[in-house]
């Protein structure tokens, strides 16, 4: 039996140093492979590893189907009256598909794969590919009678979380409850192994647990030893370094009276003591047997924890890669999914290129996406410059302020059509990089809504401005029809009596007045009347010449320190649908207008006519745009009107000068000539500086009608 | 000197023009309306009718047309405080449909009798 030892013992130790070769030289597969089939199967030892966190077990399956098959097997022959044994991997990417391939080779058809619920103690079924998640990985129905059973002991999550974070809280590795098979025998003891993995700011932990039931027991059945006391840790454990715990589980046997021997043996700096039972007729060559178990068990600790630290490091690697890949196709996704273009920049100060765009994008700026990455946005899509120049500037302060930015641009589509976007971005810099992120919100259609809205806003004012002036208009005519009708007695019966007075010049003089005060109120009826009619107008006046002479027939009201100056730049000669005399009552009330807002003594008044081009929103119907026109400007130094004032300029009887000073008719008379000469005023004002109004009218090349 | 009509609904109006036409030795006869003045026409001999246009019951433009329909030879001059949708317009349409002579209110005395002799010396 020595003899068998010493031949597994020497074997085991070359397959130890060609593992650690192997190690070196192999793929991460490779190694498993070994793992799976020279480590284990020759050992048939029963591994299993445990990856766990603070909350969350999870098994491997890299050794355990094979110790499992193994374990099961044992299990059975000992446990005859064993229901049911679970084993539950973790199955997730390529373990899936590692237990996939290897499903029917094992031929594990008594066995399912079921979740064992700790708290109802229910245990449901599990189809791997779809619930492809963490579980316990052994779990043992208990045995009749036995509530320490394999399942709850050892693989129970609540033990071996409990186990866990002791470990985790004293920094030490921890005797933990004794692990039992189902039977009890008391030949079988395990060894557990732990490390923690720290893996950035997230703990882990790699746990081992050794049935060396079939070779221990194997061995021991055929040694002195009867049973095994104890394989246990001597010193404490420090976390950060590879730990190993060996634990002895057995009871002594009742029936039996042993001697126990001890050992020590050192692993990774680490004193261990293994004690051994045996039959006291039999304890020749026991210190050898322990000596060389000892020799065993280190040696295989230390491989398969460094095996497990290695898988555990290249694992974690290749999670991190999925994870980051599951990341990326997420973001992509989330991206495609966005409603709005979204594109993703890269580039240095000059230029920077798409190097992801969203379906969105392609999609509204008629782009493929092959087309979009690697195009210069920048350059491409602006429709001005100046828009381009505001853009990199804004780029630039986005990086310095580290703030996002937004702006209004029209960008060209890939077809030319031009949209109006608004551009949300925000820019960082990574050494001579510019990263960049832009989110492109079409305004397209609400800009034009804010036209269209603008657009009806006008036009509404411009129909409650002319409904208003007809009121007005009506109102007007009623009175002035009355009020003539009660001038006339006024006018006669003056007359009348002044016959009756005879030759008192002071009578005479007061009836005068009288008739002058009728003449006067009559002028101003008349031309309230003229200013709320459209009257057709029979003559057309010849530009110049009309100019010249209202020109000059307003200089005679005008004092003299007052500066008042008139500019004729108009080549060709023409007619105004307007007579001689309303183009000068027009003129006549624009400079008198002009005169009365300048309070000071001093100003200035200057009076122009100059072609222009007509404004065709204003234009009255578009076959006028055809002629020519002319603009006849008055503008002043004076006083100036505020907004509220200029929007009710045209009012008839409106006025801002003193009372006595004016009658509010000047302007509406003139906008209501202007307009039955086909042509419109404009009116601009600025408070204190002064006010601009323009006679803007059709010329015709004829005088006739 | 003539025989005249004078129509005219407002009181005030007619006084003071009756006034002056008979000041300037004219007979005047006065109606506040223009019913019944074909009958009047027909029992009278009247020179010229004056005529208000915006009147009440029967207005002016009526007068008018049935006066110069019944007796073409009496001349009409029509008169009116003027007005957008009540005087001016009908002031051309009276002219247009044969006044012998139209008046703007309110018309200086001297004006009207002027007018008046225009029109009886063409007759």
């Amino acid at each position: 039996m020595s003899l068998f030892i010493l031949v597994a013992a020497t074997f085991l130790g070359y397959l130890n140093y060609q593992s650690s070769v192997s190690v070196e030289q192999t793929t991460f597969r490779k190694q498993t492979d070994l793992l799976h089939g020279s480590f284990v199967k020759s050992t048939q030892w029963n591994l299993s590893v445990i990856e766990a966190t603070d909350d969350v077990f999870s098994v491997s399956s890299f050794v355990s189907r094979q110790e499992f098959s193994f374990l099961a097997q044992k299990l059975r022959e000992r446990a005859p009256g064993l229901r049911a044994i679970e084993w539950i991997p973790e199955l997730r990417g390529s373990q899936l598909e590692s237990y996939q391939r290897s499903a029917h080779i094992d031929g594990l058809s008594d066995f399912s794969f079921k979740r064992f619920d700790t708290e109802s103690g229910a245990l449901t079924a599990l189809t791997p590919s779809k619930d492809g998640v963490y579980a316990p990985i052994f779990y043992a129905e208990p045995y009749a009678l036995n509530e320490r059973a394999l399942g709850f002991d050892l693989f129970s999550n609540q033990e071996r979380k409990t186990f866990l974070q002791q470990v985790k809280a004293s920094n030490t590795l921890m005797a933990s409850e004794p692990i039992q098979l189902v039977e009890d025998p008391p030949t079988v003891a395990s060894v557990m192994l732990a490390k923690y993995v720290k893996n950035g700011a997230q703990p882990g932990w790699i746990m081992g647990i050794w049935h060396y039931s079939s070779l221990v027991e194997d061995a021991l059945s055929a040694s002195p030893f009867k049973n095994t006391e104890h394989l246990r840790l001597v010193d404490k454990v420090d976390v950060q370094s590879i730990e190993v715990y060996p634990v002895y589980r057995g009871r002594p046997a009742p029936h039996a009276e042993h001697q126990y021997h001890a050992t020590q043996f050192a692993l990774a700096n680490r004193r261990f003591e293994l004690v051994l039972g045996f039959e006291t007729q039999h304890h020749l060559g026991g210190a050898l047997v322990i000596f060389v178990l000892g020799y065993i068990l280190a040696s295989l600790s230390w491989y398969a924890l460094n095996q497990l630290a290695a898988r555990q490091a290249l694992e974690i690697k290749l999670k991190e890669e999925e994870y980051l890949r599951d990341q990326l196709e997420t973001f992509k996704r989330y991206l495609d999914a966005a409603p709005l273009p979204v594109g993703i920049l890269e580039g240095d100060r000059e230029s920077r290129q798409y190097v992801y765009v969203n379906q969105e994008m392609c999609r509204l700026f008629g782009y493929t996406f092959d087309e979009l990455i690697g195009l210069n946005a920048t350059q491409k899509m602006f429709v001005h410059d100046s828009d381009r120049e505001a853009f990199n500037r804004l780029v630039w302060d986005s990086i310095e302020k580290n703030e996002p930015f937004v702006m209004e641009a029209p960008l060209y589509l890939k077809n030319k059509e031009q949209r109006h976007f608004e551009l949300a971005g925000r820019y960082t810099q990574e050494g001579d990089r510019l990263l960049g992120t832009l989110f492109y919100f079409d305004i397209t259609e609400r800009i034009q809504y804010d036209q269209a809205q603008k657009d009806l806003l006008e036009s509404e004012r411009k129909l409650v401005q002319s409904r208003r002036l007809e009121a007005i208009g009506n109102l007007m005519a009623g009175m002035a029809h009355s009020l003539n009708n009660h001038m006339q007695p006024i006018l006669v019966l003056a007359g009348l009596l002044r016959r009756k007075v005879g030759e008192d010049p002071k009578a005479q003089d007061y009836l005068t007045k009288m008739e002058e005060a009728v003449t006067g109120a009559t002028s101003i009826l008349q031309r309230a009347l003229t200013a709320s009619r459209l009257e057709k107008l029979s003559h057309r006046a010849k530009i110049k010449s009309s100019f010249t002479a209202a020109i000059e027939l307003a200089a005679i009201g005008i004092p003299s320190t007052i500066i008042y100056s008139h500019q004729i730049s108009l080549t060709e000669d023409g007619y105004v649908a307007l007579d001689k005399i309303n183009l000068e009552v027009c003129l006549l009330n624009l400079i008198h207008n002009a005169r009365d807002a300048i309070d000071e003594a001093h100003g200035e008044i200057r009076v122009s006519l100059s072609r222009l081009t007509p404004d065709a929103e204003r234009v009255e119907s578009p076959d006028l745009l055809s002629l020519d026109w002319i603009a006849i400007k008055v503008e002043d130094s004076g006083l100036g009107m505020n907004d509220e004032q200029l929007a009710r300029a045209l009012d008839p009887f409106y006025t801002t000068k003193d009372p006595g000073k004016g009658t509010g008719l000047g302007l509406s008379e003139t906008h209501s000539l202007v307009m039955q000469a086909h042509g419109y005023l404009t009116v601009s004002s600025v408070p204190h500086e002064g006010t601009s109004v323009a006679l803007c009218l059709p010329v015709y090349p004829d005088a006739s009608n | 000197m003539a025989n005249l009509l004078l129509i005219d609904d407002d009181d005030l109006v007619r006084f003071s023009l009756t006034e002056l036409l008979t000041d300037a030795g004219h007979q005047v006869v006065e109606m506040s309306s223009g019913l019944g003045c074909e009958a009047y026409l027909e029992s009278q001999l009247i020179d010229c009718v004056i005529t208000d246009i915006v009147m009440p019951d029967k207005d002016g433009i009526e007068v008018l047309l049935s006066v110069k329909k019944t007796f073409p030879h009496i001349p009409v001059i029509a008169l009116s405080g003027g007005g957008r949708i009540s005087g001016r317009e009908y002031l051309v349409m009276a002219d247009a449909l044969g006044a012998d002579a139209v008046v703007d209110k309110p018309v200086m005395p001297d004006v009207l009798l002027e007018t008046v002799s225009r029109v009886l010396d063409k007759t």
